[in-house]
């Protein structure tokens, strides 16, 4: 009676025997044996298999329980399908490092110690980086640094396992602390397979270069071995809940700037892999059972866009979204069928996308983290709008660029629609995936709020989509990305090669040279003479320091007071209003109509005091508003109506940076200053001594002409002086300015004939 | 670059804009009657929340990635290679 068939020997065995068959017989070995290990996992119950002992150590080599069993599944799947995809490869080194790869991917998730898992870790790399090479003579500069990275990567866990075991006495992997060396450089290592930034950009760089059906092996299984032992090892890291987060917009970002078609979408597999690490980052049952059906799912459609995307490159021999377009016509299989994957990445309803995604995100929610939830479905939307509207429009819609083509042989179009089929499966029955998961699964995706909140965010997307259509055409650029260390930056590192000539460089002249060339230019960028620099220097050092200032002083950010908050109907009503008319303010051409809507919103956020029962706060606020917009409107009254000039894009994005930091830094520190009691409150004291110190009943006014009367008095006097100021421009009025008049007689002005008419009237004078 | 646009495309544009738009309020509108049974954080019980951040989500996305993209990321391609 056999014990156990280990899967990974299924793969192992079929590689060994590829050598020798041909035709029919290749195609049953190839799709027959990865199908034979994926039944075989039904037939074992949970156990430890394999146990060897070797020298003093024990090492399991088959793990057999819900998690491991679940990534073996899709493992063995996308084994199966992958190579329906590639059967019409005729160089077999293909198929026996795929096949190599896949049994150390099968053989890492079964390892029940650190040191088998080392090995199989290491097999893994070393089958992969042929995947890669087969690309052609393009590829293998790109696979040296793959494999490179993943050397770097395995030193380090070694090292970790190494240290771990040392400090143990145990090499059995369980759940690992992440503290101390050993833990830290184990989580490393399991990073660097999972593409988490700074440590990622071995994915991108090589996986659209590697061969077309290999690159489908290598997006199935190396991430997702990381996100396994990430589960298994680090599940509730709290780090790796930031990490995840990190890596889901990193890709996003990355992905909107990608011509390269295949390398859009390696970048998302770093986006989606985010969703899982963030998931075990958070690590309650619900968020884990994500990470895991997330994986599970996004094995099957990622294999499936990568297909579409290498039977588009397989058919037109092009890989650049620029190159591309209107391919609808003469592919139109490839695209429908990439269209079901694309659907299914977005999440949308009725696929498997939707099913796991909403629960990663879902889990989070449950665990109270509300930045993670909403930086998710952020990137969310972000894959959505570039992998399953940007990236098609280019290739199959968008300008016709009348490329010749047709659908991909048979066995390509079967695999497609095998993985397409799984995941419309998956999506109608979700619970053929949830009875695989780690634990019980208590989870309904398909509730009436949930679906009109997915729909409306997929709709709000493509209509942005539509919006700033011009904005997402494919350019033809790469983006620099971190590995530029390794690419270049080890140039300028190999010039520096001798120490002293680095140190000869630095003479006293030169150092002097530079000192004044550094403060030249410091002091041309601080003192600009533009009042717009100025401003942008003192807002930013004011919030810079306002925000270094609470983190110095340990307030801790809680949102509690904000999480308590419940907002009535015309609380809501009053609160659109203000974001509405800041957002007019904004977006108004005439600077008049800026100031108009920017004192409206003054007004709203006076109204909404009285809402919250302060009348008299409300009614300072509409003093102070109305005020301070006679003033504005009074200094406009002396420029001309608006310069014509177009801001450049540049000076645009510090607009929006420094706008950003103050909101953000503004709202952070009223949320700390909110929930941190910094001294005791006063108003206890003042109802006492009212009556005791100053003889008034009336508190309100003993505060204020008593209590506080230097603050009041001050405060008089800047009313005053404001009014002196509104006295005297009025005054002005009687003599007007010159630019005045010129802007009278030509509506607006440009910058040169302004500066014209100022020099007219110095010469008059 | 972006393409420059025909009187035609801006024609077509609007039209799905419009499309969208409505569906999208009628979403939005459909919202106030779902029965909310898992209101962690008080936007969850906001209706149409999720079409307002979509579409912020999008529009920073877009030109966020771009505007860091253009200004430090994108190079020519043959950046490597010299």
């Amino acid at each position: 009676m056999i014990e156990w068939i280990h899967p990974a020997l299924v793969f192992f065995a079929t590689a060994a025997l590829v050598p020798f068959v041909k035709g029919k017989g290749k195609s049953i070995l190839l799709i027959g044996f990865p199908a034979l290990a994926f039944f075989s996992l039904m037939l074992f119950p949970d156990g430890n298999y394999g146990v060897f002992t070797i020298g003093g150590f024990e090492v399991v080599f088959g793990r057999v329980d819900k998690l491991s069993r679940v990534f073996a599944y899709v493992f063995t799947l996308m084994g199966s399908v992958g190579m329906v995809y590639a059967l019409h490869v005729k160089q077999k080194g293909q198929h026996i490092a795929a096949l190599i790869y896949g049994g150390g991917a099968l053989g890492s998730i079964f390892a029940g110690d650190l040191l088998s898992l080392f090995v199989f870790w290491e097999i893994m790399a070393f089958s992969s980086v042929f995947l890669v090479w087969y690309g052609g003579e393009k590829s293998w500069a790109n696979g040296l640094r793959y494999l490179m990275v993943h050397t770097f990567g395995g030193l380090c866990l070694l090292g970790g396992i190494v240290i771990f075991a040392g400090q143990t006495g145990s090499i059995a992997f369980n759940a690992i602390p992440a503290s101390g060396l050993g833990g830290w450089l184990i989580l490393i290592g399991f990073l660097i397979n999972a593409g988490a930034p700074p440590l990622h950009a071995w994915l991108p760089d090589a996986y659209p270069v590697g061969s077309i059906t290999g690159t489908i092996f290598l997006s199935s299984f190396t991430t997702k071995t990381a996100v396994y032992v990430l589960a298994r090892g680090f599940a509730g890291t709290e780090v790796l809940m930031w990490v995840g987060v990190i890596m889901a917009l990193y890709g996003v970002v990355y992905a909107m700037l990608e011509n390269n078609i295949r390398k859009l979408l390696a970048y998302h597999i770093i986006s989606q892999v985010g969703f899982m690490v963030a998931g075990i980052g958070v690590g309650t049952e619900l968020a884990i059972n994500g990470a895991v059906a997330h994986a599970f799912a996004h094995i099957l459609y990622k294999a499936l866009l990568m297909m579409g995307m290498g039977s588009v490159i397989f058919m037109t021999g092009k890989r650049k979204g620029t190159e591309l377009g209107g391919l609808y016509r003469t592919m139109p299989l490839t695209f429908g069928l990439f269209m079901v994957g694309g659907f299914s990445i977005s999440g949308v309803p009725f696929l498997s996308g939707f099913i796991s995604k909403s629960m990663v995100i879902s889990g989070a929610a449950a665990a109270h983290y509300p930045f993670v939830v909403l930086l998710l479905t952020l990137a969310a939307a972000g894959t959505f709008l570039s992998t399953t509207l940007k990236l098609p429009y280019a290739v199959f819609m968008g300008e016709d660029k009348g490329i010749k083509a047709a659908d991909p042989p048979g066995n390509m179009l079967l695999g497609m629609g095998l993985a397409a089929f799984i995941c419309i499966l998956l999506g109608v029955m979700p619970n053929l995936l949830y009875q695989l998961l780690p634990f019980p699964v208590d989870y309904h995706p398909y509730t009436a709020e949930h679906l009109l909140g997915s729909f409306q965010l997929l709709l709000a997307t493509l209509l942005g989509f539509t919006l700033f259509l011009y904005k997402l055409h494919p350019e033809n650029t790469i983006s620099v990305d971190t590995d530029w260390v390794y690419r270049k930056g080890v140039v300028w590192f190999q010039q520096l090669k001798n120490p002293l000539q680095g140190i000869k460089v630095l003479r006293y002249k030169d150092f002097l040279q530079g000192l004044t060339l550094f403060s030249r230019q410091v002091s041309q960028r601080i003192q600009s003479g533009y009042l717009k620099h100025a401003l942008v220097m003192i807002i930013s050092f004011v919030m810079l320091s306002t925000l270094l200032f609470s983190l110095f002083k340990g307030w801790t950010l809680s949102l509690d007071s904000l999480m308590q908050t419940d907002l009535t109907l015309s609380q809501l009503l009053v609160f659109v209003l203000i974001i509405s008319s800041t957002l007019a303010t904004v977006l108004f051409k005439s600077r008049i109509a800026a100031v108009l809507s920017l004192g409206m919103t003054g007004f709203f956020v006076a109204f909404f005091y009285v809402l919250m029962g302060a009348p008299d706060l409300a009614l300072t606020q509409y003093l102070v508003e109305a005020v301070s917009v006679i003033l504005i409107l009074l200094a406009f009254y002396y420029l001309p109506a608006y310069f014509e000039e177009k801001t450049a894009p540049a000076s645009k994005m510090t607009d929006i940076a420094v706008s950003l930091l103050v909101g953000i830094v503004m709202t952070f520190y009223m949320l700390m200053v909110m929930d941190s009691h910094l001294t005791k409150s006063i108003a206890s004291y003042y109802l006492e001594m009212s009556e005791k110190l100053a003889g008034g009943r009336n508190v309100v006014n003993v505060v204020i002409v008593d209590f506080r009367g230097f603050d009041t008095m001050f405060e008089i006097a800047v009313f005053s002086i404001a009014a002196l100021g509104i006295f005297g421009m009025l005054k002005l009025n009687k003599k007007k300015a010159p630019i005045q008049r010129e802007a009278a007689l030509n509506g607006s002005l440009k910058r040169e004939q302004i500066e014209e008419a100022v020099q007219r009237e110095v010469t008059s004078k | 670059m972006s393409r420059k646009q025909t009187p035609e495309d801006q024609v077509k544009k609007k039209k799905r804009v419009k499309v969208l738009a409505s569906m999208l309020g009628l979403l939005m509108f459909l919202d106030w009657f779902a029965p909310r049974h898992h209101a962690h954080f008080f936007w969850d019980s906001i209706p149409g929340f999720s079409a307002v951040f979509g579409f912020i989500a999008c529009a920073i996305l877009v030109f966020f990635s771009k505007g860091i993209g253009h200004a430090f990321l994108m190079k020519r391609e043959d950046y490597y290679d010299d």
